[in-house]
């Protein structure tokens, strides 16, 4: 029978409290408020689809040329290959990889201004530094 | 002859399992990969997700496909590679940060439905079932000209096919094969070197890139089609964008019309994000960063094999009317020069260039892949059989004892059936079809995923209102939508609009989406959305992985200073 | 509702025009259009169509234009240091002429010997003198040419014109050697002009040029550049008083941090310490990040994401002390996290929504902070508003005006004063509030 329950798993309120007093150390003091991720979400949201419609105009572009430009296909850059060719063979992977590092560095930094806070000095670590 | 490539392939897969056991990192080095963000721990898991997405499809069929249609066939490679970015954008991190450990299980717990889980189950052992089928294929016909004769009154495929099947699930099942990361990231080492040892020998022997396609796209682009006699002769492709044409190599149109281009990007692209055995190589990242991090890494190592891909397809069509007249032996896999099979078109070149060793190489290269993602794959079902299913539902005081036997009797039942299916499908009779038949089958996979799984994932993720009941109609919309679409294809062929219907996805993801949407604005959310949304978009649980990574490390390091 | 639903008031506390030039995008720009002028033209054979070579420019411009603030992202630690006054190289250029001379003169840092030597070196080829010097009241900056070997620099200054062009704050013209009233019988200074420097009416110093032959520097020449030197002494003393008043508004705000707030939080903090002591703890580490990012503020601007953070640490410790009486939401885009704010400057707005507009509403409410930034007008657009209680339009007009600093609060004034300061006219300022529904603060800043 399949019931439509909870999952099991017992969850505590706090998303890191399963990790509590791991390893030595009390690590609650990391924690976000409901706000703050709902912030960072939305703007993370923005972000992933705007980079994705920006990803979907290029790759759409290639083929779609085709049919708008005969110079796409036609025309000759470097060496004899057609700019459409050019284009599936390298420059859908340039530019693939430059959009990926773009998004990962934009999600990263919004994620790292938006939640926690700047590196908090710990007292056990403030005492025995080298 | 035949024996010097055989044993080339055996010494080099001990080689590599030898390889992957001996350096496999121990001790420390474990702690760098619990640093998110160190380049050794992120690069090393993007090499293993390489190594399971890399198949038969990517190893030999991407290269087929460029070979038999050229700019058409581009597509593959470009969708392939492409489906990454809607991982990096969408998935990777948040799926990460939710910390379950299979697609259903996420789906499951998101939505606090046993009901979604279990549907979540029945599409993810859909997509595995389609996606081991053409790895099947592709072991058979590797075996086909590798070894070329049956065993036990099998044809040589359906020997390749079986054997392969049988010795991956004897590994699998056994638990002999766990997938860890480390021999994942060593195959796909294998992989790259076969393609870049094939880049530079058809560069070195006067392989010019762009002036092959420019001379390749001054004539028409021409197929071997078999008569009922079993006659081979050449047929020139028609081009299906400017109709009466023939098609060029350097030209869209050879393959797919002008709809069919966009399709099949749109399925490629969408189907990534839902294939089990990927998403689940996400959990070992040990941030929701790192996973973010290692798709980048990912989507570089990706396209740099691609870009290869793409140009041994193009030497294949450049070179092998060359090497046809020199050598005796391709006489009986060409007709005037162009290859029967285009998957043979890989194995052909390494043949041609390192001789039985090169042949072993690559066919050895060939067997990895198709091992690896059966081996990721299998795996995959064995969890969500065995977890999702057995643990949750049928037994759910099941010792672990018993739980690891219900995985491994789905590995073999999914196995079976794969076989079955592959061993039905013989691939010479279809490539009149279906020309690049491994690209093409893995295509269904992938159609699959992106309908039934893609949206519904992306939505869960990123659009607090959805519900379970909409989880569950949307999947199914999508999974039916893409099976109906692709039975429908298969009967009416493939001209005109009825083109995207092989390539369902363009159709059935925005269906699957807008179901999902419009079921969840009738009914309710789960309770307690905060704390789902804390911990799947939350980076507390993230810092505090790293803060204690770091604080590890002073630690490891000050004691090793102490004590010198 | 209870409030009666009547016309806004708004009120404009400061700024105006707009702009902000880009050196960086243009540049961007022109990159790009070389590049399909390029690949469009020059590399491919048959060239593309003029039509379609602009329609695909025209579309990277405006990609370029709109996704350009997004490109400039990097992560944390990677921060640029806020805006410092770059330091003006000058070198002796013979064929400069006066007018660019004066307006690249270094002394807009003030007198000090350093400048001083840089100006001479400026000046020296364009006053028609064998010799230049400049003097403050007590010492010489800066001597440059023949005779330097006794006048040198850091002594007082030797000739008896300095004394009395000093007194009088007149330009003194010396024809003879003996007026020149040089102790040291070897000079070979025959002749000069000494015009002297002065901010307002007070002299500060002088400029001397001399010659050494019998015909004197040209006199309406180096007055006119004595002149040109005591505006740009007086630009740099207006910076120096103006960066004192800001300053002082600053040292004052760090001061100011409400003592009711404070009070407020340990009163909840002691609280939970009986019932959650877990959370006791986090609000504890809360209110000490809050306290060190206040006092640890030294410069006048702050990357936007540290003020994000410190209003984040302030409403989490407010919404522990209302629970669910304070909703709180954010809407941030990404480009602004990165741009450089007016420290201490949100904070303020947001507490003033809470406690004006929330704190005597019963049912609570919520308040929004939006955040955008605008990259075809170069402005950074801050948008605090609250659906409280609202405003009267006479206390608004007080509220605004200065004459109201509740409770120890921040008054807006200050906030106003300390962006005049920075930006002039530079910005916007608004305040809009209809009673019953709420208030909306409106900041528009240009990007830096």
């Amino acid at each position: 029978m399949v019931r439509d329950v909870p999952s099991s798993g017992g969850d505590s309120p706090r998303p890191d409290s399963e990790h509590r007093e791991q390893g030595g150390y009390d690590i609650t003091d990391e924690y976000d408020m409901p706000a703050e991720v709902d912030a960072t979400f939305r703007t993370l949201r923005r972000v992933a689809f705007g980079y994705f419609a920006l990803f979907v105009v290029v790759v759409a572009a290639v083929p779609g040329l085709t049919l708008a430009l005969d110079w796409w296909s036609q025309g000759r850059l470097v060496g004899g290959m057609s700019p459409s060719f050019v284009m599936a063979a390298f420059g859908l992977y340039v530019f693939f990889f430059a959009l990926a590092v773009a998004a990962a560095t934009l999600a990263n930094a919004v994620e790292d201004r938006m939640l926690g806070g700047p590196e908090r000095e710990h007292p056990e670590q403030r005492g025995d530094a080298p | 002859m035949i024996t010097a490539s055989i044993i080339g392939l055996a010494a080099l897969l001990l080689v590599v399992l030898g390889i992957a056991l001996v350096l496999q990192p121990r001790g420390a080095s474990t702690l760098d990969f619990y640093l998110a963000g160190r380049r050794v721990g992120v690069v090393t898991n993007a090499c293993a997700i390489c190594g399971d997405y890399f198949s038969a499809a990517s190893f030999l069929g991407v290269a087929a496909a460029v070979y038999v249609s050229g700019l058409d066939g581009v597509w593959y490679a470009t969708g392939f590679a492409a489906g990454f970015i809607p991982v990096l954008l969408f998935v990777a991190a948040p799926l990460r940060r939710f910390g379950e450990f299979s697609i259903p299980d996420f789906l499951g717990r998101r939505l606090t439905s046993d009901r979604v889980r279990l549907t979540a189950v029945c599409v993810v052992q859909l997509i595995i079932l389609s996606y081991l089928v053409p790895q099947a294929v592709g072991s058979g016909i590797t075996w086909e000209l590798l070894v070329g004769h049956g065993i036990a009154g099998l044809s040589p495929y359906a020997t390749g096919v079986i054997v392969s099947t049988a010795a991956i699930t004897a590994l699998v099942a056994l638990g002999g094969m766990r997938g860890t990361t480390w021999t994942q990231a060593v195959q796909f080492l294998v992989l790259l070197c076969a393609f870049i040892w094939l880049t530079v020998a058809a560069i070195g022997s006067g392989f010019h890139y762009p002036e092959a396609v420019d001379r390749l796209s001054e004539q028409p682009l021409t197929n071997p089609t078999a008569t009922e006699e079993g006659q081979w002769h050449l047929e020139t492709e028609q081009d299906r964008i400017d109709g009466e044409d023939p098609a060029t190599f350097g030209e869209p149109g050879a393959r797919y019309g002008s709809l069919g281009q966009f399709a099949l990007i749109i399925t490629l692209i969408m189907g990534t994000a839902g294939l089990p055995h990927i998403m689940n190589r996400y959990f070992t990242s040990p941030t929701g960063l790192a996973a973010r991090m290692t798709t980048v890494w990912v989507l570089g190592l990706a396209s740099l094999f691609y870009a290869l891909a793409v140009l041994l397809g193009t030497a294949a069509r450049s070179l092998i009317p060359g090497a046809a007249a020199e050598h005796a032996w391709m006489e009986e896999l060409t007709v005037d020069g162009v290859l029967k099979v285009p998957e043979h078109a890989l194995l052909v070149l390494g043949r041609v260039y390192g001789g039985e060793i090169g042949l072993g190489f690559i066919a050895s290269g060939a067997l990895i892949a198709v091992m690896s993602t059966i081996a990721g794959l299998l795996l995959a079902s064995a969890a969500s059989w065995g977890h999702d299913v057995y643990e949750r539902h049928i037994n759910p005081h099941a010792s672990q004892r018993q739980a690891v036997w219900a995985g491994r009797g789905a590995v073999v039942l999914v196995a079976v059936l794969s076989a079955a299916v592959a061993v039905g499908l013989r691939p010479d009779s279809l490539t009149a079809l279906l020309p690049s038949i491994v690209a093409t089958m893995v295509t269904w996979a992938f159609a699959l995923a992106g309908s039934a799984l893609t949206p519904v994932f992306i939505l869960t993720i990123w659009w607090q209102r959805t519900t379970a009941p909409a989880a569950i109609t949307g999947m199914i919309t999508g999974a039916l939508t893409a099976i109906t679409m692709f039975a429908l294809g298969t009967v009416y062929g493939d001209a005109g609009l009825s083109e995207m219907l092989l390539t369902p996805t363009i159709v059935a993801a925005p269906l699957s989406a807008v179901v999902t949407v419009v079921v969840s604005r009738f009914t309710t959310t789960p309770a307690e959305l905060d704390r789902l949304w804390l911990k799947l978009h939350g980076t507390a649980a993230d810092r505090h992985t790293l803060r204690l990574a770091r604080l590890t490390i002073t630690g490891v390091t000050r004691r090793s200073k102490e004590a010198p | 509702m209870t409030g009666v639903n009547r016309a806004p008031a708004a009120r404009r506390l400061g700024g105006g025009a707009l702009s902000n030039g880009s050196l960086p995008l243009a540049a961007a720009l022109a990159v790009a259009w070389g590049l399909v002028y390029l690949i469009t033209q020059v590399i491919a054979a048959p060239p593309l169509g003029v039509g379609t070579t602009l329609l695909i420019g025209v579309g990277l411009t405006l990609l370029l234009t709109v996704g350009y603030p997004s490109a400039l992202r990097g992560p944390r630690g990677a921060r640029l240091v806020p805006r410092q006054q770059g330091k003006q190289g000058a070198i002796n250029r013979p064929g400069q002429t006066i007018a660019a001379v004066g307006r690249s003169i270094p002394l807009r840092s003030g007198l000090t010997s350093e400048a001083a030597q840089r100006t001479a070196q400026l000046l020296h080829p364009l006053l028609g003198g064998d010799s230049v010097a400049i003097t403050d009241r007590h010492k010489v900056l800066a001597f440059l040419g023949p005779g330097s070997d006794h006048h040198t620099v850091g002594d007082p200054p030797r000739t008896d014109i300095s004394a009395k062009v000093l007194d009088r704050a007149k330009t003194v013209m010396v024809r003879h050697r003996a007026k020149l009233g040089c102790p040291e019988p070897s000079c070979p200074l025959q002749t000069a002009v000494v015009a002297p420097l002065a901010i307002g009416k007070r002299v500060v110093g002088a400029l001397k040029v001399y010659r050494l032959d019998e015909t004197p520097p040209p006199r309406g020449l180096v007055e006119g550049m004595a002149g040109i030197l005591s505006l740009h002494l007086e630009l740099a003393e207006l910076d120096r008083e103006r960066k004192l008043a800001v300053d002082a508004k600053l040292d004052a705000l760090r001061a100011q941090i409400n003592p009711h707030f404070l009070f407020n939080t340990l009163n909840t903090i002691a609280s939970k310490a009986r019932t959650d002591p877990e959370e006791a703890r986090q609000l504890l580490l809360r209110l000490s990040d809050f306290f060190r990012y206040a006092v640890r503020q030294d410069g006048h601007f702050a990357e936007f994401g540290q003020e994000y953070f410190f209003v984040r640490t302030y409403l989490s410790l407010e919404q522990a002390r209302y629970g669910d009486r304070l909703r709180v939401r954010y809407d941030v885009d990404p480009q602004v996290l990165t741009t450089n704010v007016p420290v201490l400057t949100i904070q303020p707005l947001v507490e003033n929504a809470v406690k004006h507009g929330l704190a005597n509403k019963v049912d609570g409410g919520t308040v929004t902070l939006k955040a955008r930034v605008d990259p075809l007008t170069r402005t950074t657009t801050i948008q605090v508003s609250d659906d409280g209680v609202g405003i009267e339009d006479e206390e608004l007009e007080k509220i605004v005006s200065g004459d109201v600093t509740a409770e120890g609060g921040i008054g807006l004034r200050n906030i106003s004063e300390r962006l005049d300061t920075l930006f002039g006219e530079r910005y916007r300022f608004d305040v809009r509030s209809t009673v019953g529904q709420g208030t909306v603060v409106d900041l528009r800043i240009p990007l830096g």
